[in-house]
């Protein structure tokens, strides 16, 4: 060992930065970018596979399908963000659908749309506000609501499907533009509203805030009740949509229309890559979570694999989604240097 | 010459891009006291994680009584006798001390797969005696002891392993100890360590507080940027050589910055005044305080753990209620009962609390979000063109950038996520982000804490400028000197009472004696 050094080199702070900077640059990139190359790579195979999956029917059927689950996993999307989970996505699906369906007989379209923003709006409030009012986990809240939801449905509304009896908003959601879908249009106006707003808003970066570390929001001054009620209750609204769109497709409102959404959205979400410990990810990421989703399964109907297989395929995608998010993350306990 | 009984050589460690050891070399006598100091991120932690096994070295290798040795894990570390005192030490909540104490070893208490609590109670019970004091039972639960205690617990489980393993020549490394300790337990722990190396142990003691070092180490290594850049004995150490060598220059003279402290006839009006307020999580944990903070003026509190002064921190900011008696601030209302932080802030006053990734920043974000956690109204109106939309991306990177040389964060990216930055530029980003919500008074629990030299100026030129502009600040801290140096006056607490009061006004005013008798009285 040497004597004392006393060359002067001014102020160094905390571990000098060294090695190439690109590096980080190309694993952000891998963060972001990874899961739209599996994508794009799946879309791949399957056009080589079969020749009836690169066609504008199966495209459309993708797209109709794929736009409840979107707007689904976005309302799961927001209460994961905020560090919390709405296991009631599905279930507020169930209570809408039938709603609208009862009463489709003689309402005008446009009422038929205001119960379902209305109905959705409302539980989702519901949920938030148990959740922040009653100190109880989301998990539990919405546990809770995840039964309640689809017993009141029933209950008031009975037991058997309910047709939907709206030609008018049939002929609506059911058109296309240029070939596209509307039911896709109406949810991807809904992600391009919920992106922009967790993007651009005050609302958004408190969604973020109070996702990553919830005693440093409040300390910070920020309304973290609010926020939390806020996320919930958008939540619901976009159930409602999902709701609308799923009973014109079904044609009828049932006790279990919405309770194949749930595992679904909340897959969905984290294979985009937003961990379920929340305050990183986001909607846009979901996208590719529900595209990849919807992808798969199609692309294996079309190739007629059996269900169980196709089930089995699903389940690894997850597996590896939260294995490979996990790698990806930021979080990685290395990344601390003291 | 015999070889040395702990030592490393050419040990290399980098997290990504970060580089925290660089070629380190040291070697320890047996039974010998070394001091390691050096600036946060000058890898020190790094080297004592490396040496016991939980960080993996890139390069180089270690040797412990000429063998050859590369821990897996802390608990293989532990039966080869060497053992680390952690700055962010993790107990099970729920157990007891005794069942702590023994974390990793119950397996020694098993007979044919029942554990003999009896035997562990026995074993333990003399060291959480010799460390704790005999007022806590080896049988009480973790979750309650106090903080301070818990840290101080360490010591005693690692006793009771030295004893356990029967480790003849125990190593101990120690890191930032007192940091979380009051000046009671911190001369407990200095009374045991003394002992133990009396009984051959030997110690490699980290600590940012240099007089610690000084005096008790044999030899002092000092760290800088990832390097051990050189060693003096312990008769040569002072601490203007020690921190020459830590950040490569002399300290300076005006280190608290005494000729910016406003004379008592340059403070302005009352900025915050607390009339008598009792509340916290217990009933005594602060009673009746009176408290005045004028403009421009720093307030300083001590007290030891659990004397109410963190309690008065998070009262006067909004995070606990206040039961009796009322804090106002004269140029706006009453802080009503029904206080939050948000009331508080919006009333113009700020807390900086001293668990930095725990309260004061979002550690998975930037450092531009957590900058821009609390804008003030005005900066807001700035930044959000329209109410509840905050559209002006360019303005807020202009401000952060600004405030981030301001602040001199390194690495300035403010892209970075705060929990890859070190201790210090945490701070710094913290501070940030109060100088852009710019409150008319400011609490701050141990600001200093842990944190390097450059990141201690940077506080303190931060806290001189609030005053200059006519703030307020009322600075809570552990750190004596700093107290003195920094504050126009300073109050006593003991027991959720103040106790009294020293005028720091002119030099020969304060001296820690008298302080610290008032603290334990």
């Amino acid at each position: 060992m040497s004597s004392p050094v006393t060359k002067s080199d001014g102020m160094v702070a905390a571990g000098t930065v060294t090695g190439p900077q690109h590096v980080s640059r190309v694993r952000q990139w891998w963060e972001r970018l990874g899961p739209f190359v599996v994508l794009i790579a799946l879309f791949i195979f399957f056009s080589v596979q079969s020749p009836s999956f690169l066609t504008v029917s199966n495209l459309q059927e993708i797209a109709r399908e794929a736009a409840e689950l979107l707007l689904v996993a976005l309302a799961a999307t927001l209460p994961i963000l905020l560090g919390s989970i709405d296991l009631s996505v599905g279930s507020m699906v169930t209570l809408v659908g039938m709603a609208v369906a009862y009463y489709s007989l003689g309402s005008p379209w446009w009422v038929l749309v205001l119960i379902c923003l209305g109905l959705g709006l409302a539980a989702g409030m519901l949920n938030g506000l148990i959740y922040v009012y009653g100190r109880v986990p989301s998990f539990l809240v919405t546990l809770g609501t995840l039964f309640l939801f689809p017993g009141i449905a029933q209950q008031v509304f009975g037991a058997v499907p309910i047709t939907l009896s709206s030609p008018q908003l049939i002929n609506i959601v059911e058109g296309n533009v240029a070939g596209i879908p509307i039911e896709f249009l109406i949810a991807l106006f809904g992600l391009v509203v919920v992106a922009l707003a967790t993007r651009y808003t005050v609302f958004g970066r408190n969604v973020y805030a109070v996702g990553g570390n919830e005693r440093v929001a409040r300390q910070s001054g920020i309304r973290v009740d609010a926020t939390k009620v806020a996320g919930f209750a958008i939540g619901g609204v976009l159930c409602g949509v999902a709701a609308l769109l799923l009973c014109v497709r079904i044609g009828s409102g049932t006790g279990d229309m919405g309770a194949d959404l749930l595992l679904p959205s909340i897959a969905a979400v984290v294979i985009g890559g937003t961990p379920l410990t929340g305050g990183v990810g986001g909607p846009v990421r979901t996208v590719l979570g529900v595209a990849l989703l919807e992808v798969l399964i199609d692309g294996m109907n079309i190739m007629s694999v059996s269900p169980f297989v196709e089930q089995i395929v699903e389940g690894l995608v997850v597996i590896i989604a939260v294995v490979a998010a996990v790698r990806r993350g930021p979080g990685s306990r290395d990344a601390i240097v003291k | 010459m015999e070889p040395p009984f702990l030592a490393c050589e050419g040990l290399r460690k980098s997290f990504g891009p970060t580089v925290a050891l660089d070629d380190v070399s040291i070697s320890v006598e047996g039974g010998s006291w070394i001091g390691l100091v050096g600036e946060n991120g000058a890898g020190k932690s790094t080297l004592l994680k490396t040496l016991s096994g939980l960080v993996r070295p890139d390069d180089g290798h270690i040797r412990i009584a000429g063998a050859s040795r590369q821990f897996t894990s802390i608990r293989d570390a532990n039966s080869a006798g060497l053992f680390l005192w952690s700055q962010s030490s993790e107990h099970v909540p729920a157990m007891t001390l005794y069942e702590n104490a023994f974390l990793g070893f119950h397996a020694k208490f098993a007979h044919g797969g029942r554990l003999d609590h009896k035997a562990m109670r026995k074993s333990a019970a003399p060291h959480i005696d010799r460390v704790l004091g005999s007022g806590i039972s080896e049988k009480a639960k973790m979750s309650d002891i106090d903080y301070g205690q818990q840290q101080l617990f360490q010591l005693a489980r690692i006793l009771a392993c030295i004893n356990l393993l029967n480790v003849k020549q125990p190593i101990l490394l120690i890191d930032e100890a007192t940091a979380a300790l009051d000046e009671r337990q911190s001369s407990r722990l200095f009374s045991v360590l003394a002992e133990v190396h009396a009984a051959g142990a030997t110690i490699v003691y980290v600590s940012h507080r240099l007089r610690e070092i000084i005096g008790t180490a044999e030899h002092v290594v000092v760290m800088r940027d990832a390097r051990v850049v050189g060693t003096v004995t312990g008769a040569e150490a002072t601490e203007s050589l020690l921190h020459s060598m830590m950040v490569g220059r002399e300290r300076l003279s005006n280190y608290y910055l005494d000729s910016d402290r406003l004379a008592r006839s340059d403070l302005g009006d009352a900025v915050l005044e607390a009339t008598g307020i009792s509340g916290g999580p217990q009933a005594s944990s602060v009673s009746d305080v009176q408290l005045t903070v004028h403009a421009g003026e720093i307030v300083g509190v001590a007290g030891v753990e659990g004397s109410g002064k963190e309690s008065l921190a998070r009262l006067l900011s909004g995070a606990d209620r206040v039961t009796q008696g009322e804090i106002r601030i004269p140029k706006s209302a009453a802080l009503g009962r029904r206080a939050s932080p948000r009331s508080a802030l919006r009333m113009g006053i700020g807390r900086l609390p001293v668990d930095r990734l725990g309260e004061s920043l979002i550690s998975t974000q930037t450092t531009e979000f957590n900058i821009t956690l609390v804008p003030r109204r005005q900066v807001a109106k700035r930044l959000r063109n329209r109410g509840w939309l905050q559209l002006r991306r360019t303005e807020q990177r202009r401000i952060v950038a600004t405030l981030i040389e301001q602040m001199s964060v390194v690495p300035p990216d403010p892209a970075r996520p705060v929990e890859s930055l070190s201790g210090g530029n945490q701070q710094k980003v913290a501070l940030a982000k109060w100088a852009l919500a710019d409150p008319d008074v400011l609490v701050a629990v141990d600001p200093t804490q842990g944190i390097d030299v450059g990141a201690r100026q940077q506080c303190y030129r931060f806290f001189r400028d609030l005053c200059q502009r006519g703030k307020g600040l009322i600075l809570v801290s552990n750190d004596l000197p700093e107290l003195i140096g920094l504050a126009n006056r300073v109050i006593v607490m003991r027991d959720g009472r103040v106790v009294g009061e020293v005028s720091c006004d002119s030099p020969t005013g304060a001296s820690e004696e008298a302080l610290v008798r008032m603290m334990v009285a």
